[in-house]
């Protein structure tokens, strides 16, 4: 046992690099030479890179929850005090708001619980914009870069034009992710579907991300089986697991 | 708060610094990486979340006691090289997320174990967090947030040094057997 101490310290030491350069050269050589020190290093090392891993993942838990708290602030906002003695004054205004947030609500409660779940969910993808260099004026943009610049501008028809000029030449998954939300945007849910169906087809990139838009077009078109599923294939994801949980059960 | 002052926050163990630092940067952290990872909010904080623990765990580690740089161009740079990185590893694997940078960012610390069988390093975790107190504490203390063993004496109210060391070596011995028993129980 004293051998495994001194050997473990030695360890410590030498990860520290708190040998010198005589004793490090000592030590590597008997790590080369001795399987069993080799391993009893290796293990060591391990559990030194697990206690920090914990340590971390203990605080990762402490940022989701102050995140979590920041997206709670943001829907619930203020809480007000409750009065224990109601004058009817403040009563009256409720009353009035209570009438007034009870039609909104009704009126808003006509629209098919589709719409207003795709409405509720469907964020335009972000796409990652002309990018100019230096020197490069509007006459020499690429078709990509016309879309893109057309695109986050919310010219939507404009953008399709050129994404699909773009992709004659140079076939590429973001430029389909932004051809299809255009087309999202324009309301040509068909198109967007073909397009985000073509997507998982031909490509291996942004499988998610399509799958995500995919899913909200069916929602769009009532293909309510086809939204399902498509939202269970992405639910174990870890970028858009959440988001397809939660739609899945607000479906439900 | 200045970069120097929320590092000294986090260098002392105060509680607040992880969440004011979490704070100093988000917004402008967020808005960034979604242009340049071209990624989704919940994306974004994932790799915000990883990003700013690894500074945390650098400021304990003492590798930015030299810092040259500003606080937020440290962050950013961090962000950045996570966004390389899942992007070259595959982003179809869709196992991206904070818990997985780090997991990354650990091993790749560690050279000497790129055999690890994966989930190793939730396996020494799990163990870890069975350990109980003070052991998780006092190997805490000491491989985290590399305190001396005259430090954790004085903290934890051992006799001295020695017996503090003692008692880690203890720890260490514990939790090696219980990784090894549940890699066996695995393996079965």
């Amino acid at each position: 046992m004293e051998n495994f101490m001194n050997d473990i310290e030695w360890i410590e030491r030498y990860l520290d690099r708190r040998l010198d350069p005589e004793e490090m050269k000592v030590l590597e050589k008997r790590l080369e030479e001795e399987p069993d020190l080799r391993s009893k290093y290796q293990e060591h090392l391990q559990l030194i890179q697990g206690i920090r891993y914990a340590h971390l993942r203990e605080r990762l838990e402490q940022l989701k929850t102050l995140e979590q708290s920041k997206s709670n602030d943001l829907t619930s906002g203020e809480e007000t005090p409750i009065r224990l003695i109601p004058n009817w004054k403040p009563l009256a205004v409720a009353a009035a708001m209570l009438v007034a947030v009870t039609s909104i609500l009704f009126i808003y409660n006509r629209a098919p619980l589709t719409d207003r779940l795709f409405a509720e969910h469907f964020e335009p993808f972000d796409s990652p914009g002309p990018g100019l260099t230096r020197g490069q004026g509007e006459g020499t943009l690429t078709w990509k870069q016309k879309g893109y610049e057309a695109y986050d501008n919310g010219r939507y028809e404009e953008a399709i034009m050129a994404f699909q000029k773009s992709q004659e030449e140079n076939h590429d998954a973001i430029v389909d992710l932004c051809m299809g939300n255009s087309y999202l945007k324009l309301q040509q849910y068909d198109k967007a579907e073909k397009v985000f169906e073509s997507m998982l087809k031909d490509h291996d990139d942004l499988v998610t991300q399509a799958n995500w838009y995919l899913a909200l077009t069916y929602l769009k078109e009532q293909k309510l089986e086809r939204a399902r599923a498509t939202l269970w294939g992405i639910s174990k994801s870890s970028t858009y697991g959440v988001k397809a949980r939660k739609l899945l059960k607000e479906l439900d | 708060m200045t970069d120097n002052e929320i590092l000294r926050l986090i260098r002392n163990n105060d509680g607040n610094g992880l969440s004011v630092l979490y704070e100093a940067y988000r917004s402008e952290f967020l808005h960034w990486i979604r242009k340049f990872a071209h990624c989704d909010q919940y994306e974004a904080k994932e790799y915000y979340q990883a990003s700013v623990l690894i500074v945390y765990e650098n400021v304990h580690q003492g590798k930015m006691d030299d810092l040259k740089s500003s606080l937020k161009t440290y962050l950013f740079g961090i962000g950045k090289n996570l966004a390389w990185q899942s992007y070259r590893q595959d982003v179809r694997k869709q196992k991206a997320g904070a818990a997985y940078y780090l997991e990354n960012y650990i091993t790749e610390q560690s050279p000497e174990l790129a055999q690890w069988q994966d989930h190793q390093l939730d396996l020494v975790r799990e163990c870890f967090q069975l350990l109980g107190d003070p052991c998780r504490t006092l190997l805490d203390l000491h491989y985290f947030q590399r305190k001396s063993m005259e430090e954790i004496s004085n903290q934890l109210a051992y006799k001295n040094a020695d017996t503090a060391k003692n008692q880690k070596y203890k720890c260490m011995e514990r939790l090696r057997r219980m990784v090894e028993e549940r890699t066996v129980t695995q393996n079965q």
